[in-house]
């Protein structure tokens, strides 16, 4: 069997982009659930200060407590896995979490900044202001994940202003519905090769 | 310089390879998502996944999941081995 250099060229170039579509694969199986999970959380949590205005604070507190908890369970189990995957990129894959999570907490800073510099803001605009960091968020990180997460974030923060701008006795249920709606749908889309 | 690995060469084949050697060791893929993968059909994907089996590269692990039946596939440590070697060869050729 003879294989010359374009097809030799061609099958290398082939494999890459069989490799690029199972790190996305795993990429979008890892981002998944935590869509789903808080997009459930702002489904809640939405929908109850909309209903029962009375139980708003209580509902976001358990719910972010919730939310916060699955997270990092979900997140190491998930470390826990990759490792499993590739031992020879464990040690790599433990220092980009690490970066990962320094960055976060380095974006997170700045919102906490802003917010305290604005001060005050009344809980509609905190609410669109803080759905809106986490859809921009998504949009960040589905430039290096994929582009689906990206658009997931994209239709998440239209709906986010829409709301804002647009819709005013009605807002925390279009918050849960749109924003939580978007989120669990992406969240199913994700999963689907 | 060894020779190309005739059986892993032919372009499907290549493809379900290169997807399962980015697993990992003790990972495996549902039939269907590969397929997906791969954007080949019922047949094509059976007839490949045979060649391969018969050459001792992939394992096909048939279960149920509650009651609906799941095809897995894994590549075995000798067609990891067998991938890597191919991959060599065409490197080589590459930059020889």
């Amino acid at each position: 069997m003879q294989i010359s250099r374009d097809e030799a060229a061609q099958a290398l170039s082939d494999i890459h982009d069989a490799r690029s579509r199972v790190d996305k694969l795993h990429g979008y199986g890892d981002a998944a659930p935590f869509l789903i999970l808080w997009g459930m959380v702002w489904l809640v949590a939405n929908s109850t200060t909309q209903f029962v205005p009375a139980l708003a604070d209580m509902a976001w507190l358990v719910g972010i407590l919730t939310g916060t908890t699955l997270t990092i369970v979900l997140a190491s189990v998930q470390a826990k896995r990759r490792g499993a995957r590739d031992i020879s990129q464990a040690g790599q894959s433990a220092q980009v979490a690490m970066r990962m999570g320094v960055s976060q907490g380095v974006v997170l800073a700045f919102f906490v900044a802003m917010v305290t510099i604005v001060w005050p803001l009344d809980a509609r605009q905190f609410n669109a202001l803080i759905s809106l960091f986490w859809a921009c968020t998504y949009m960040g990180v589905g430039v290096w994940i994929g582009m689906r997460l990206f658009w997931i974030g994209a239709v998440t923060a239209v709906a986010i202003l829409f709301g804002f701008l647009h819709i005013e006795q009605y807002y925390s249920l279009w918050m849960g519905i749109a924003g939580g709606g978007s989120l669990i749908a992406g969240g199913l889309w994700l999963r689907r090769v | 310089m060894e020779g190309p690995d005739e059986v892993i060469h032919q372009s499907t084949r290549l493809r379900i390879t290169s997807i399962l050697n980015a697993l990992g060791s003790a990972e495996l893929m549902e039939f269907s998502t590969l397929k997906a993968l791969i954007s080949a059909s019922d047949g094509n994907m059976a007839t490949h996944l045979t060649a391969l089996e018969k050459a001792g590269y992939i394992e096909v692990t048939k279960d149920f999941l509650g009651k609906k039946p799941r095809t897995r596939v894994a590549l075995t440590a000798e067609g990891r081995r067998a991938f890597t070697r191919h991959v060599a060869y065409l490197k080589a050729l590459l930059e020889g």
